[in-house]
């Protein structure tokens, strides 16, 4: 439910043009830069209380990356 | 750094700003009109105040001490500290309190002093005075804290050219009744000193910031510095009516609030026509808002939180509900 929620408030970050799928390149698809990288280490600490730094994020081109860093992030944590 | 003091009383709070403003809907030649409004609803900032480059950061500072002084019908020579919180002082040196000792015709006898700190800037010079005042040294003592720092932004450089306002404050802090606690919490942590910088003095040399890693930072370190100084207060979360953080941008502002579980009501957002106005942007909200949080009753049980540049960041908790907050001036 949190990652079905994050996918909705990203949606609205990056305004993507059509519903993100893990194969989404977030560049193409809706606006990937500065702005929309600050906001998602927001997001992702308010719906995983995970701490993501920029420059993690900021090697991320889809939506698949970002579901996969935050997954390592919650393994480390199991 | 914890730091307990009593009788010690935040009397008055005062603030001027340029009134000058550049309105952020100038920059859609530039940039574009949906990466305007996409940045404006983020950051809640539609308009900046903008000093005039031959304006000196000291003029503003001696017009908010002035009509503090003024609506508080002073003596100056009652006042014996002047505290200068700026990272864009008049000159490298001297430092700018002593010019403004000067223009404000203050005594010889004050002790004048600049402290080089951004948006955590204002709980220093706060702690400064209180410990001037708890050492006996002085009686009353002005902080004058606030920057013109879009002098010093490269006009190309969108994310920090929309994001910064000049503001200044002055607030006279002085002995008080054994009641008024204050209550501080100061941290540092120069591994991050990179990540919010100007290189040198030099005219071309314009503030660097890494947006990413300082809103790491204060997700990191914010919330708890407020928890701590929640426990050491035996404060409830419920009980406080103002949290006064340093207003960053909206967006920041909003989710550490989120972040802390507290109300809107009790986190103001005052960056609409200001922007980030670095260690003004603390009493400029409150300066902004008074009327409202007086009227709620908000001010009794204040915590005010500045974070930045150095890094650095500092929490202090105090009773408002006594101090003359004035609407600011514009020059």
């Amino acid at each position: 439910m949190n990652t079905q929620n994050f996918i909705h408030d990203l949606e609205k970050l990056v305004e993507a043009q059509r519903p993100l799928t893990e194969n989404t390149i977030l560049d193409e698809e809706g606006i990937w830069d500065s702005l929309a990288l600050v906001s998602t280490i927001a997001l992702i600490d308010q719906h995983f209380s995970i701490k993501a730094s920029g420059m993690q994020l900021a090697s991320c081109k889809t939506l698949g990356d970002i579901i996969k860093l935050i997954h390592s992030f919650q393994e480390v944590n199991v | 750094m914890k730091s307990y003091f009593s009788g010690i009383n935040i009397h008055s709070i005062s603030t001027a700003l340029p009134k000058n403003q550049l309105d952020l809907r100038d920059f859609e030649k530039q940039y574009g009109e949906k990466e305007v409004n996409r940045i404006i609803s983020s950051t809640g900032i539609q308009s900046v105040p903008v000093a005039d480059l031959n304006q000196p950061i000291s003029d503003f500072f001696q017009a908010a001490v002035e009509n503090l002084i003024q609506q508080c019908d002073l003596e100056k020579s009652s006042i014996d500290g002047l505290v200068v919180v700026t990272q864009t002082p008049d000159h490298p040196l001297p430092a700018t309190s002593t010019i403004l000792q000067h223009k404000l015709g203050l005594s010889k006898d004050t002790i004048a002093f600049d402290i080089n700190y951004g948006c955590s800037g204002y709980i220093y010079g706060l702690y400064q005075a209180a410990m001037l005042l708890s050492s006996g040294g002085c009686k009353r003592v002005i902080v004058c804290a606030g920057d013109l720092l879009t002098r010093c932004l490269n006009p190309k450089e969108q994310n920090v050219r929309m994001l910064f306002g000049d503001a200044v404050s002055a607030t006279l802090v002085e002995k008080g009744d054994k009641d008024k606690e204050l209550h501080f919490l100061i941290k540092t942590d120069g591994s991050g000193a990179n990540y919010l910088k100007r290189e040198n003095s030099a005219s071309d040399s314009y503030l660097y910031m890494n947006g990413a890693k300082v809103m790491e930072f204060a997700l990191r370190e914010v919330p708890p510095i407020i928890e701590e100084l929640l426990l050491l207060q035996n404060w409830k979360k419920e009980e406080v009516g103002t949290f006064a953080l340093h207003q960053a941008n909206q967006f920041m502002v909003r989710y550490l609030q989120k972040k802390l579980h507290l109300s809107e009501e009790a986190v103001p957002v005052a960056v609409e026509k200001t922007g980030n106005t670095g260690p003004a942007s603390i009493p400029l909200m409150l300066s902004l808002q008074h009327k409202a949080l007086k009227a709620n009753a908000q001010l009794e049980k204040t915590i005010l939180c500045g974070f930045g540049v150095g890094l650095s960041w500092g929490a202090v908790s105090c009773n408002l509900t006594e101090t003359s907050i004035f609407d600011p001036i514009y020059l």
